[in-house]
């Protein structure tokens, strides 16, 4: 059933077919959901107060996920981030985990898995 | 001088080697006919000048009437030169009397000209009926001469005696001054050999026989070792397309991760939207276009995750050597498509630069795919240790001027280390690699794959930094082709 938040979701990837279905995915059971195709375009939002959590990719051209994460990291953010990538090997997982990641997913991933992933970031 | 025997024409000789001297007892006029005109046609077919030296019973004008009967296209003889029929006596009689080195050295003279005029040699018949008993002696000095020095001269000389005017004496001196005598009378022939003759004869064919034993072995040695060439040819071609898979293999293991990464985006994607569309219907109502739509995404990720696989599989898959019209651009932009991940890992900055229409080539697209893709593979990977400037990629495609006309000019340019000139043809070679993990393989086959298209691939440095590697394709302009 939809699951009404007042927070946002962002996610941010350069592949529009991947930003475009965890919009939906997320859309379908009630969250609200921004995306952004760079590292750089999210960081033009990030003033915005009402960031739930982050879904980010790892592997973009120009900034890419792990720059951002740990980007955030540096400048206090609190926003909690959550690694989807294709290249799920176990250096990019403690890469991620270690700068300060919630959780890692694979792509592809178990919809349910990135679900409480994003429910657990929104302290659900 | 050529050693192969001469057809003289004539039945019960056949084949003589140049320098045969031998004499011919006729009877009648016919019997003359029948050996001479059979002799001067199969010299004249033999590429001989022919000289025929008349007297009574026959005329010049007889000579000619017989000729034109019984040589087909005498005409073109004539015309030509082949050929002169001669009064015996003007020959042999000039000033009176028989000046043996008179006739002999005209006979030189006629041989040399002809020989200068690209004949094989010369063929000579000459009567006899004009002889008078005073001249005789002079004549055999003159027959015994001719016998003596015409062995190494690329020469057949057929002297006719008629046998109603020969006695014993005569025939003898005749027989003792030819190689071998032949006869026909009323029809018939005889064929009187000297024991010289028989043994020289003897000695040819055990030669000959001995000839075609080593010809037979020779042969026999040559096609076994075609049949070997043959073999290693295959074998090696077989290699070298073995060794080109492998190469193949190696370059696609490289993109594996890569390929990986093409097809888990969509398989993602897919898996999100249709638990979307799953959640869309168990809204209250059902969010019906919601659910379509994520299906219709469904659909668009399913086949782009089809189409990596499909271009994975063309690459992968052995050429048949089976060669098409390729749009070169078209099959570049492919091959972009399938590097792309590669491009983002490696933070390299591709940028296009391929006319638009350009003419097909006639290749064999699985292996030109092949060697593009090599090219892009190696100006990433010799960037990926630059740090200090943009890492970028230049791949373009234009018309080009080869040595032999127009074709397909693909450039691909990186800003990577670059190599010495002195090592810009190194890179051709097998096994040379600058890469640690590198089999050294993907140049050298490149240029052996653009060979193989008439095409030709070479390496230049850039100005600044990094190399260019130009591949040059002739272009196909008939499309029945």
């Amino acid at each position: 059933m939809a699951e009404r938040r007042t927070r946002v979701v962002c996610v941010v990837d350069d592949d529009e077919s991947l930003r475009r279905s965890v919009r939906n995915l997320l859309s379908s059971v009630g969250f609200r959901v921004e995306t952004f195709a760079s590292a750089e375009e999210f960081l033009e939002s990030t003033h915005r107060a009402d960031i739930g959590c982050l879904v980010l990719d790892l592997r973009m051209a120009g900034m890419n996920g792990l720059d951002l994460l740990r980007h955030l990291a540096a400048t206090g953010s609190r926003i909690p981030v959550i690694i989807l990538t294709a290249h799920s090997d176990e250096e990019a997982r403690r890469q991620s985990l270690g700068a300060g990641a919630v959780a890692f997913l694979g792509k592809p991933f178990r919809s349910d898995a990135l679900l409480d992933a994003v429910r657990t970031a929104l302290g659900m | 001088m050529t050693t192969a025997l001469r057809n003289t024409g004539i039945e019960p000789v056949g084949e003589m080697p140049w320098g045969t001297h031998f004499c011919h007892f006729y009877e009648t006029r016919d019997d003359l006919l029948e050996t001479l005109l059979p002799f001067f046609k199969a010299g004249l077919e033999a590429g001989e000048f022919c000289a025929w030296v008349v007297s009574e019973p026959l005329t010049e004008e007889e000579v000619w009437q017989t000729l034109d009967r019984a040589v087909p296209g005498l005409d073109r003889y004539v015309s030509d030169q082949s050929i002169e029929v001669l009064k015996a006596r003007d020959v042999y009689l000039a000033g009176g009397e028989i000046d043996l080195h008179r006739i002999t050295s005209n006979w030189s003279a006629k041989l040399e000209r002809a020989l200068s005029r690209g004949y094989q040699g010369i063929r000579v018949s000459g009567n006899t009926a004009w002889l008078e008993q005073k001249h005789w002696r002079d004549f055999m000095e003159y027959e015994a001469e001719l016998n003596r020095g015409i062995g190494d001269q690329p020469m057949v000389v057929l002297c006719t005696y008629p046998l109603t005017t020969s006695g014993a004496t005569e025939f003898l001196d005749v027989a003792g001054t030819h190689q071998f005598a032949v006869a026909k009378r009323r029809g018939r022939w005889q064929v009187v050999e000297t024991p010289q003759l028989t043994q020289a004869k003897a000695e040819i064919a055990r030669l000959n026989r001995d000839l075609e034993q080593r010809v037979l072995e020779r042969t026999t040695e040559l096609e076994a070792a075609i049949g070997d060439q043959k073999r290693a040819s295959e074998a090696l071609q077989e290699a070298q397309k073995a060794l080109a898979h492998v190469t193949r293999l190696t370059t696609i293991s490289e993109l594996t991760a890569s390929l990986a990464h093409e097809v888990n985006q969509p398989l993602a994607a897919i898996v999100a939207n249709a638990t979307a569309s799953l959640s869309w219907l168990d809204h209250t109502p059902p969010a019906l276009d919601e659910a379509v739509e994520s299906m219709q995404l469904v659909i668009r990720d399913a086949q782009r995750a089809g189409d990596v696989i499909a271009h994975a599989r063309a690459l992968v898959k052995k050429s048949d050597g089976e060669k098409s019209l390729v749009d070169v651009d078209q099959m570049i932009r492919e091959v972009l498509s399938l590097v792309q991940p590669e491009v983002q890992k490696h933070a390299v900055v591709v940028e296009e630069a391929l006319a638009e229409g350009l003419p097909p080539v006639l290749g064999d697209r699985i292996r030109l795919q092949q060697l593009v893709l090599n090219l892009i593979m190696n100006g990433i990977d010799a960037m990926a240790g630059v740090t200090a400037r943009p890492r970028r990629l230049i791949i373009s495609c234009e018309r080009g001027q080869g040595e032999d006309g127009p074709g397909v000019l693909v450039g691909v340019q990186d800003a990577g280390v670059g190599a010495a000139a002195h090592d810009l043809e190194k890179l051709f070679d097998p096994f040379f690699t600058t890469k640690r993990d590198g089999l050294g393989m993907g140049l050298s086959i490149g240029r052996s794959i653009a060979q193989a298209h008439g095409g030709r691939l070479w390496a230049r440095r850039n100005a600044d930094h990094g190399l260019t590697f130009h591949l040059l394709l002739p272009e196909k302009s008939n499309p029945r082709v």
